[in-house]
């Protein structure tokens, strides 16, 4: 068994699963939700109080993992797509960080990662467009400092996008030509996953009004995938085909549904994806966390 | 590309391994800074106990040395030096006195010896004087050449540093001269 922890802006989500290449075996879930404030671009404000907490929560969901992938989808993390010369594999962190800092206007005290996502052609140069992180340092240490109170070793950092990305690989969503999009719901956030070709292509966040009206909130949903869409008409005229749907909302279906009827893009959740191709129950809460247990 | 995942603690374990390195070799600068410091304060401590104990030497000799006895015998000392000093200028005089004295003319029986043995029968000795180092012979021939003969003998000795002779006098066929002779000195 693995343990996966997704750290959002104020809640946690814990996944205990065991991850193989064929198949996912959930155990046990658990999440809770904390103060906000505890954790900004900086990370964890209050090391000690979230470690308490942490340990606390741990402690009830009953596990006995001591090892974990960590999942960062909170606002302590930057990401950009870029595109960088094709050169040496060597090189290219050396690249990817000198065009953060220059894109972002980044200071030192970031580190950075990334992932290759496919090689174009830039004015007949051969480039690779990756998608590149970047986080403090000392959010990082804050992290790593409050699982270690809470006697957790973090065994990976990830990215919620990459998760995304993997998770949508290894369901197969990613197998076609078409554009779609996917759309993480989560209480007060909606992320935008724009894909094409089965390649990530970039990330819309946008911060969901906290009225408290269903309705309400469904139509500022149904907003942003159409700018999404109307965006993707500056890139090529394909139009979105699909959009798969995650998160925790518990309107999703009628999300979709409304999506469907206003801007007549069909869409599925992604557990229902998850269920026809692997036969696996997984609540679309969770996919996040999941998608860190998978590793290439 | 070999890399296809994403994973931040890797770089943070980059940066960390990196930041203890560089750490590392600062404490290691330190570390042979305040060893070096260490070693150069034991060294110091050293030379300032041997200053010490040297200082402390000193001081010993010097009221050794200013001790009333001892400045007393330094006195007798410095006072055998100085006489010992006056006596070897005069031992050094008498030397130089004594050399002088040894290359002084001498008159002695060699030299009245061989004035007598130089002598030619036709010559009389009529007196013989010394005053300095300068012998004076008042002489008779009975031939012409009786004296320059004999002044001619005495000058071959090589024996006297000059041989004076400044003619004679004839009186009832008597040769009367007189013959001053030279002592060589240093003889």
């Amino acid at each position: 068994m693995s343990l996966a922890i997704e750290i959002k802006s104020n809640e946690i989500i814990m996944v205990e699963a065991k991850v193989t290449k064929s198949n996912i075996q959930v155990r046990s879930t658990h999440s809770f939700e904390f103060n906000e404030n505890l954790i900004n671009q900086h990370g964890i404000v209050d090391v000690d109080n979230f470690a308490m907490v942490l340990s606390s929560q741990l402690n009830q969901m009953d596990t006995k993992e001591k090892k974990c992938n960590v999942c960062i989808n909170n606002s302590s993390i930057i990401y950009r797509e870029i595109l960088v010369p094709k050169v040496d594999e060597k090189r290219l962190p050396f690249l990817v960080r000198s065009e953060m800092m220059s894109a972002l206007h980044l200071t030192p005290e970031y580190l950075m990662d990334f992932i290759p996502l496919e090689e174009v052609e830039k004015d007949g140069n051969p480039m690779y467009r990756v998608l590149a992180v970047a986080i403090l340092e000392t959010a990082i240490e804050s992290y790593v400092t409050a699982f270690k109170k809470a006697n957790l070793k973090i065994n990976t950092l990830d990215t919620a996008s990459n998760s995304i990305i993997k998770m949508m690989d290894e369901f197969n969503v990613s197998n076609t030509t078409a554009q779609f999009i996917v759309a993480d719901v989560q209480k007060g956030q909606l992320k935008l996953y724009l894909f094409d070709e089965g390649i990530y292509v970039l990330t819309r966040n946008t911060r969901l009004s906290a009225s408290g009206d269903e309705q309400s909130e469904i139509d500022e949903i149904v907003e942003s995938i159409s700018k999404m869409s109307q965006y993707t008409f500056t890139r090529n005229s394909k139009g979105i085909h699909t959009i798969v749907y995650t998160g925790q909302n518990a309107n999703l279906l009628q999300v979709s549904e409304s999506v469907e009827q206003s801007l007549n893009i069909p869409g599925r959740l992604f557990s229902d994806i998850v269920k026809e191709v692997k036969s696996i129950e997984l609540d679309n809460k969770y996919v996040n966390a999941v998608g860190v247990l998978l590793r290439k | 590309m070999k890399k296809q995942d994403m994973n931040l603690l890797e770089s943070y374990q980059k940066i960390s391994k990196i930041r203890a390195n560089r750490d590392a070799t600062g404490r290691i600068y330190v570390m042979i800074f305040v060893g070096t410091l260490l070693i150069a304060s034991a060294y110091w401590l050293v030379l300032f106990i041997e200053n010490s104990n040297l200082k402390q030497n000193i001081q010993t000799i010097q009221d050794y040395l200013n001790s009333p006895q001892i400045v007393e015998r330094s006195n007798e000392a410095d006072q055998l030096n100085e006489d010992v000093t006056k006596l070897d200028a005069i031992l050094n005089e008498l030397k130089s006195a004594q050399d002088v004295f040894a290359l002084q003319p001498t008159f002695s029986s060699s030299a009245v010896n061989l004035i007598v043995a130089e002598r030619p029968g036709t010559v009389r000795m009529n007196s013989i004087s010394y005053s300095g180092d300068a012998i004076t012979l008042d002489v008779s021939g009975t031939r012409v050449y009786s004296v320059s003969d004999y002044v001619m003998r005495l000058r071959r000795s090589n024996a006297f540093q000059e041989v004076q002779y400044s003619g004679y006098t004839l009186t009832d066929g008597i040769y009367n001269s007189s013959i001053t002779i030279i002592l060589k000195g240093g003889q």
